[in-house]
This record gives C-alpha cells, sequence and structure tokens, in this order.
C-alpha cells in the first residue's frame, strides 16, 4: 500500500515535471546568486597569478591558505549573505511546499502559484510553530546524551554517545517532525484549518496512519540517496563540468523527488480525508496550468 | 656446515647478552657525570612513589663545588602559585585537573652524603652521612616567584674537587598530580589509576663548565643551569646511568626507559628493575589496562604499551616508530639503544618523550585518513635525537630539540605516506611540510625568534617559533643547501654533539663546515632575528620594438624585511623560458629582457624552494593575455552545487 502511493506520487510527479523544474530552478538562482563573491574573490586573486591551473588541477594548501587571506575580507560576504538567504530559503520552503500541496491535489489539477500565494503566510507560521518541537527535542537528545554519558563514560562511551546515539537521534527526530509538519501543512491547505489546528493534528499524523510513516520513509530514503550521490560523485577537476552536469540531473531528480513525496503525502490524506467540494474559485479547470 | 653451526651457537650465546644490554656498545657512550640507582614503590590508592635514590655527581670543572643544584619538577603542581600554575592557570594543550585534590610535589624526608661514591667512581671519602635535608633551599633562578619550589640548591660542608664524586642518599616521596602537564595519574576506564611519572625525582641540574654552551672559556667557574618549571619549558640534565627498581601491585603493567633487568613477585606486589644507560632522564608509566604488543627492528625491542579501546590502532603505533627508526637511521645516525617503548597515556601525558620511552596519543575509531597517531608517533620518537641523543637545553633553546625534531617529522611524514601525510580525505590531501608553514606564515610571522627563551615568549609564539617556524627554517635550508649537503650536515652534527649539550652556535657551525659557506646571513635573519620573507612579481610589460622584437620588463619586489636569494623564471609567448638570479637584496628590481616573443608570465621562486616566502600567490604574474580564470570557475561551479544540497539539507529541516 505505502509502495501504492510512492509509485502514484511519482507518477504525478511526472505528469507535471514543471513542477519539478521550479524547485531545480529557484534553489539553482539561490546557489548561482551567491556564488557570485566566489567568483569575483576567486578571479581577482588567481585570474592573473599564473596558478590558475595549477589550481585546478589539486588542492595545494599553500596556494590555499595564500587564497583565503588574499580574499579573506570578501569571502566574509558569503557568511553575511546566510543572514538573508535563511529567511528567503525558509519562506521559500514553506510558500513552495504549500504551492505543491495545493497543485497536486484533486488530481494534480490545481496551480502550484495559487497554492503558494493563499498559504504561503500561514505555512510560514506554522513552520515557525514545528520550530518548538524542534528545538524540544533536541533539547531532549541533549539531556539524554548527558544522562547516557554517565552510564557510557570513558572514550568508547563518548564516541558512541557523541557521535553515533547524538547525531541519530537528532536526524530520526528531526525527520519525524518534519513527518507531522509535511501533515500538520496538509491540515492547513486542504483541510482548510487554522494555524493551530494545523500544527495539533500535524503532531497525530505518526500515530493516526501507519502508511504515513511508511510513505515517508521511503521518500526519505530515496531523497537521502539523490542528495548523498551528488556529494559523493567526485568532482574530478578534468571532467568538473561533466562532473557538475551529472550533478544537475542528480539534483533535478531530487526535486523530482520532492513533488512526488509531497503528492504521495496529498494522495494518503485524500484517501483518508475526501476533499470537499471545492470552492467555485479552486474549481477552475484553467488553474492547473503552473 | 660446521661454520654455519659455530655461528649458530654465537647468535645464541650473544642474543641473551644482547638483551640484557640498554645501548648497542659495550663502553660508555657518554661522560656519564651522574648516576641514579633508586628503589621506589609505588601505592596507586594514594597515588604516591615512595623511595630512596642513591645519586652520585663528579665534578667536570677545573674548581671545587660547593654548592649542588637541582630540579624538583613535580613541584609545578604543589599549589597555585607555582610559576608554571600562574603562567599556565592550571591548563596545559587543553588539559586541566579535575579531581577536586588535583595537587602533587615531592617532600625530601632525608638527604644525605653517603660513604662513598657508588660505583659509579671510586669516591674520595667524604664527609659521610652528612644530613643535608636542612641545607636545602628553594631559589627562583628565572622570576624570583618566592613560592615556585621547582628548583633547589644545597650547600655542602665541603667542596667537591675537580674530578671527585659526591654520593648523595636522598628518601623522598612523589605524590603525583592528576595530569595536566605529561606527569601524574588519570583515572582509566576500568576505574584504576593510570600512572605516568616523568620529572618525578629529585634530580640534579647541569653544572656548565667553562666553554660549555654559552660559558666563557675564560670564565673563573662553572655555572649551575637550573630553571624553574615554566608553562613553555622542558628539561635539561646531564647524561649518566639509571637504575631503577619500581615496587608496584601484582596487576599493573609497567613500562620504563631503558632495559628490563629482572622482575620479581612476592604479596601481591611486583617489582620490575630498570636500567638505563646514557641517558639524561628516566621515565615510567604503570596501568592495570595496558596491553603490551611487541615488536623486533634489527637491534631495537619495540613494545606498545596500548589501552584497551585503542587496541585496534596497536600497529599503527608501532608501524609509525619503525618507519621513524629507519630514517633517522638512514639520515641522521643510528639509534643506540635497544629498547624503544611507545606508551598509549591518557589525556596530558600523551605527545611526550623521554628516553627510550615515548607516549602518543590517539583516540577511539582515529580513522586511516587521519594520521595525527603517526605524526605524533614519529614526533616523539624523533626527540630521541633532538633531545635524547643530542641534548640541546631545551628551556634556553627550544627550536634545537622541538625545531629539528618537527623538521624531521614532517620530513619523515611526506616521504613515508605522500603528499596527503597528514590528512588524506578523498582530493584534500594536507602534508607535513605544508601543514608546519602554515603553522608559521599565516600566523604573525614577523614574531618570535627561534633564539628566544622559552619562558619568555609572548603568549602563542611558543608554539609557532619552537615547532613550525624552525620546521619551515631548516626544510628552507634544506632546499638551499641541497639535500645532499643537507644530508652530510645532519649526520655530522649528530656525530659530533651526540651525547653533549650544543647550542645554536653550534649547529651553525656544523652547517657551515659542511657546506662550506657562511651561513651568517642565513641565521641572523631566520634563527636569531625575526626578518620575514615576502617577495612578488609586481608587473610584466613588453612593447614591440622598431625591429619586430619585444622588449619586456619584469619589476620583481622585496615586499618584507627578509632577504632571499631568488630566481626569476620567465616564460615567452612562443613558450621558452628562462630563468634569471636575483641576490633579492634591494627593494624592487627591473629585468629587461629583449626577444622575438614578448615575456606572458614571470615567476619567482619557480621550485618553491624557498619555504618562508608567507605569500606564494603574489610570486607569480602573467600578462593579460594569459589571464586565466579556470580555477575560479571552476570554484564557483562547485559552489553553485554545494549550495543547491545544502539548500536541500537545510531545506529538510524545516
Amino acid at each position: 500500500m505505502s509502495a501504492h502511493y510512492i509509485t502514484n506520487g511519482f507518477q504525478r510527479a511526472k505528469e507535471r515535471p514543471r513542477l519539478a523544474a521550479i524547485m531545480y530552478a529557484a534553489n539553482l538562482a539561490m546557489g548561482l546568486l551567491l556564488s557570485i563573491p566566489i567568483l569575483v574573490a576567486f578571479s581577482q586573486s588567481t585570474e592573473l597569478s599564473g596558478y590558475s591551473e595549477q589550481m585546478s588541477e589539486g588542492f595545494d594548501l599553500t596556494l590555499w591558505a595564500d587564497l583565503m587571506e588574499t580574499s579573506g575580507p570578501l569571502l566574509q560576504t558569503l557568511l553575511a549573505q546566510m543572514m538573508w538567504v535563511l529567511p528567503i530559503l525558509f519562506v521559500w520552503k514553506m510558500g513552495s511546499s504549500a504551492g505543491l500541496i495545493h497543485a497536486q491535489s484533486e488530481g494534480g489539477t490545481r496551480s502550484f502559484w495559487k497554492g503558494l500565494g493563499q498559504h504561503t503566510m500561514k505555512a510560514s507560521v506554522l513552520g515557525l510553530l514545528f520550530l518548538v518541537p524542534t528545538a524540544a527535542w533536541i533539547v531532549f537528545v541533549v539531556i539524554v546524551a548527558t544522562v547516557l554519558s554517565t552510564v557510557l563514560t570513558g572514550e568508547v562511551g563518548s564516541f558512541w554517545v557523541q557521535f553515533v546515539f547524538s547525531p541519530l537521534a537528532v536526524f530520526l527526530g528531526i525527520a519525524l517532525i518534519d513527518m507531522m509538519h509535511d501533515f500538520g501543512r496538509i491540515e492547513l491547505v486542504l483541510g482548510k484549518k487554522g494555524i493551530m489546528d494545523s500544527w495539533f493534528d500535524g503532531m497525530k499524523w505518526p500515530f493516526h496512519s501507519a502508511y504515513a510513516n511508511s510513505v515517508y520513509i521511503g521518500w526519505m530514503v530515496l531523497g537521502l540517496i539523490f542528495i548523498v550521490l551528488p556529494f559523493m560523485l567526485d568532482l574530478s577537476l578534468a571532467g568538473l563540468l561533466i562532473a557538475f552536469v551529472v550533478q544537475q540531473i542528480l539534483l533535478f531528480g531530487r526535486s523530482m523527488i520532492t513533488v512526488g513525496w509531497i503528492s504521495s503525502e496529498v494522495l494518503l490524506y485524500e484517501d483518508l480525508f475526501p476533499a470537499p467540494v471545492p470552492d467555485e474559485s479552486e474549481g477552475d479547470p484553467a488553474e492547473a496550468a503552473v | 656446515m660446521r661454520s654455519f653451526l659455530i655461528l649458530g651457537l654465537l647468535l645464541c650465546w650473544a642474543s641473551p647478552l644482547q638483551a640484557q644490554k640498554a645501548t648497542t656498545s659495550s663502553v660508555p657512550l657518554s661522560e656519564r657525570r651522574v648516576s641514579y640507582t633508586m628503589d621506589v614503590t609505588l601505592d596507586p590508592d594514594a597515588r604516591t612513589i615512595k623511595g630512596t635514590e642513591r645519586l652520585t655527581w663528579r665534578n667536570p670543572d677545573s674548581v671545587p663545588v660547593d654548592e649542588l643544584q637541582f630540579h624538583m619538577y613535580l613541584n609545578a603542581f604543589k599549589d597555585n602559585k607555582s610559576t608554571f600554575m600562574k603562567e599556565s592557570g592550571g591548563v596545559h594543550r587543553g588539559n586541566e585537573a579535575k579531581d577536586s585534590n588535583p595537587w602533587g610535589g615531592v617532600n625530601i624526608s632525608s638527604m644525605r652524603i653517603a660513604d662513598d661514591a657508588g660505583d659509579f667512581r671510586p669516591g674520595i671519602p667524604f664527609i659521610a652521612n652528612a644530613d643535608l635535608t636542612d641545607q636545602i633551599k628553594f631559589i627562583q633562578p628565572d622570576d624570583g616567584n618566592v613560592d615556585d619550589q621547582t628548583v633547589f640548591s644545597v650547600r655542602l660542608p665541603r667542596s667537591v674537587a675537580p674530578g671527585e664524586t659526591i654520593a648523595l642518599d636522598i628518601a623522598f616521596e612523589s605524590k603525583l598530580p592528576e595530569v595536566v602537564a605529561r606527569t601524574g595519574w588519570k583515572m582509566t576506564e576500568s576505574g584504576s589509576p593510570f600512572i605516568f611519572a616523568g620529572q618525578w625525582f629529585p634530580k640534579i641540574a647541569v653544572l656548565e663548565i667553562p666553554g660549555q654552551r654559552y660559558v666563557p672559556k675564560d670564565a673563573p667557574k662553572g655555572i649551575w643551569n637550573a630553571h624553574q618549571f615554566h608553562q613553555n619549558s622542558e628539561f635539561y640534565a646531564d647524561y649518566g646511568t639509571y637504575d631503577v627498581s619500581i615496587r608496584v601491585p601484582e596487576a599493573y603493567v609497567v613500562g620504563a626507559s631503558g632495559i628490563q633487568m629482572d622482575e620479581t613477585i612476592a604479596d601481591g606486589f611486583k617489582t620490575v628493575r630498570y636500567q638505563a644507560d646514557d641517558v639524561h632522564d628516566f621515565a615510567w608509566t604503570a596501568s592495570t589496562d595496558f596491553l603490551e604488543y611487541n615488536q623486533q627492528w634489527r637491534h631495537v625491542a619495540i613494545k606498545a604499551l596500548i589501552r584497551p579501546a585503542h587496541k585496534g590502532q596497536a600497529q599503527r603505533h608501532i608501524d609509525a616508530a619503525i618507519v621513524a627508526l629507519e630514517r633517522y637511521d638512514d639520515w641522521v645516525g643510528e639509534y643506540p639503544y635497544t629498547t624503544l617503548t611507545v606508551v598509549d597515556g591518557i589525556g596530558g601525558s600523551n605527545g611526550m618523550e623521554y628516553p627510550t620511552l615515548i607516549t602518543a596519543g590517539t583516540t577511539y575509531g582515529l580513522p586511516t585518513w587521519s594520521r595525527f597517531l603517526e605524526l605524533v608517533t614519529i614526533h616523539e620518537f624523533g626527540h630521541q635525537y633532538f633531545y635524547g641523543l643530542i641534548a640541546s637545553n631545551e628551556f634556553e633553546e627550544a627550536w634545537l630539540d622541538e625545531g629539528m625534531n618537527s623538521y624531521i617529522e614532517s620530513r619523515i611524514m611526506d616521504d613515508a605516506y605522500g603528499p596527503g601525510s597528514v590528512i588524506e580525505f578523498g582530493p584534500l590531501k594536507v602534508g607535513d611540510i605544508a601543514a608546519q608553514r602554515l603553522g608559521y606564515v599565516k600566523n604573525d610571522p614577523s614574531k618570535g625568534a627561534l633564539f628566544t627563551h622559552s619562558w619568555e615568549y609572548r603568549m602563542g609564539d611558543y608554539s609557532k617559533s619552537s615547532y613550525s617556524k624552525p620546521a619551515t627554517v631548516m626544510n628552507t635550508l634544506e632546499r638551499y643547501l641541497g639535500w645532499d649537503v643537507q644530508h652530510r650536515f645532519l649526520k655530522a652534527y649528530y656525530a659530533k654533539w651526540k651525547f653533549q649539550h650544543p647550542t645554536t652556535r653550534d649547529i651553525q657551525t656544523v652547517a657551515e663546515e659542511v657546506s662550506g659557506e657562511n651561513l651568517d646571513w642565513f641565521f641572523s635573519q631566520y634563527v636569531y632575528g625575526t626578518a620575514v620573507v615576502d617577495y612578488s612579481i609586481h608587473s610584466v610589460r613588453s612593447t614591440k620594438n622598431e625591429d619586430d622584437r619585444y622588449a619586456s620588463t619584469v619589476r620583481v619586489r622585496r615586499e618584507q624585511d627578509g632577504i632571499f636569494p631568488m630566481t626569476l623564471r620567465v616564460t615567452l609567448e612562443d613558450g621558452t623560458t628562462e630563468d634569471f638570479e636575483w641576490d633579492g637584496q634591494d627593494a624592487w628590481k627591473d629585468f629587461k629582457i629583449t626577444r622575438d616573443s614578448p615575456v606572458v608570465e614571470a615567476f619567482l621562486d619557480p621550485e618553491n624552494l624557498v619555504l618562508l616566502d608567507i605569500n606564494r600567490l603574489n610570486n607569480r604574474l602573467v600578462a593579460d593575455s594569459n589571464a586565466n580564470n579556470r580555477f575560479a570557475r571552476q570554484a564557483q561551479l562547485r559552489a553553485i552545487s554545494l549550495y543547491q544540497k545544502l539548500f536541500f539539507v537545510i531545506g529538510g529541516l524545516f
């Protein structure tokens, strides 16, 4: 049954590849924007240095240290950029997820942009609310790790607590909360519930439906593969452009997974809670265009 | 066949003898001014070592000596008023005592002149049984801190004549501190105290006689060289022999300097006797947790005492020791001792050297792409030479041991493990020579001369000026002289100064003798001084003459005060290259080159010989026509895909 949702979710993603293209293009655009200081700084430092080829062909600690010293002030702007990129990324993620839910509901015939326009604000507030259980979980893991440290003492115990248990617990906990968030957002967009109701109802989903858990886990594994693969891809310098292109294909695949993931969750939700009669404004078949 | 049998019998006969000798030599290798015979008992619960010490000391001076000076370094941990505690705040290399009663110290209950000089050398009857305990007076030669009790002097009832030997019987009890800096106890995972006894007994200082080190030849008498225990300083002592019996609870595994002569077990206690010859210190360790691994390398019995958590890394310790033994044997000289013990200690006891015994240091799960274990083991082994066999004064000229050792360490690491000798993780490769260079050139390079008393360095300069800078200085000297000359220099330095106390002046003299070159310019700038090397290509310009030839001008600049001969390599548009030599003296210089093709690239130090140059990026410049931003574009592509991946990962958190 879980496979059914995953397969159908992927099918819906395939039927509307433009949604994945939007996800991919937005990421690419932000990545491109943020990379400009790197291009400028490195060009200034190496273009006339004669070291460009050498630095392209292998890591040289000496030259990199010189480069970082020379380009330091400019590269520091990268950190400053994160200050404004992270909020934008957050709002975009909330809005685009709501847009995808809207677009993939009711047979995948509705508008992404309309969903984004209608729900971004509420979805963002809901997203902020889910930071609360996330923070609580992290605090809980820290407390458990501290207690565990008194039992699993010594170097070996510390290794397992600090490098195995804690990151794994944080990861699994955040994954669980992310799943609650996904369904909370669906309650907000499709269930037309208020923010607080969506928050509470979202947190019930892991206990509400076993399929919700298995669908989420299935897509999470696929998503991890499509993130780890580009990381593992050897950016051999000779074939960097090819490697970059292959990475982009994988990252587009990752965007497809995002769309398929949300589509599966929408399908599951719609099976459990059949959609109410749509408003007149939402029933326009013309809005199927992304 | 018969000859084989005889040979076999000889080997069988010789092997046990070989095993009973602390060095490869049947005659003393050093002057042996001192001897220690100790009989001590460890009480692990009380963290004390109690026992007796028979010390003999021969007056090497040409005039009588009526005062002796001693080190009592464990007193650095007596309270928070010692110079060490005041300078360090009780933290050393990030290690801090956490026990409610972390303090230690040495208490001498009795110091008497013995009846004779023991077996060291027939002594002239002294004033036997004269009690010197009341004569012990703590002195503070470095900083006048009256609360510091790490050095003391004893006024003798009569002078020790030139060449005469005095024997002292000392009864003492050492209370070990919780390990902060090198020595003490630390609780193991199994709940028993791990013991590391370094600088743990009253130890006589060095009387530097006229002509020795920096004491003028015409000085009327020798001078005691005894320094207090500081945050940034190590040790200095005379060569001699040690015969030490250590009594510990039977469950304890012991490792020590020298060779184990025998072991007896009685009443739940084990007594192990060690002998170390031609060394200037003696350290030992004991733990119920140690796992023992043994391997023979030529004449050296290597013993690794490894904590259970690290047993999977035992062979890495031994392999690293062999890597070091092989290269030191080839590059510097023979390791004359028959034992080497590598100890996997705890916390602040790690990363330390003692004669024939070193502490390494690792962590559970250390991956093979990270060779910090190998680096530390090779570094600490290197101290068997630069500290152990060539016993420079670590207080006053730390670069001669730490720096020379770091230089050879970096050479060994890169030779043995390749360009990613320290870290080799995918395309990320960090070599030791490059890492040492980085530790100097990007760390306020104009501060901290190598020739500086270790306790007088500005905060943060000690490690740079004792480790990474001298490693870079010597790597640069090697590239300047060539490995062949440098190799002969290292061997000559060892041959001339082994079992002695050389100085900076002495190492320069050997380098000059071997190279046949006056190296004042080099030592004055980079050893005694703080000159900084930075050369750059300022501009490359070409114009076409009426005869269709190109007149190119390359302007080079000296950006800092350091002077070093430089090679300028220019590349012409037709692909040919030409080298020009520059003495590097002037602030700037124009090289005018008229050829059929214009100069398209100028490169100072193209072979990367001058590692002291703090900015290599400005050593090279191409003409506008040859501008190349491939690296920048690649970096941008990498950054784009990295950001994209990060956005997906971060997005997963929302």
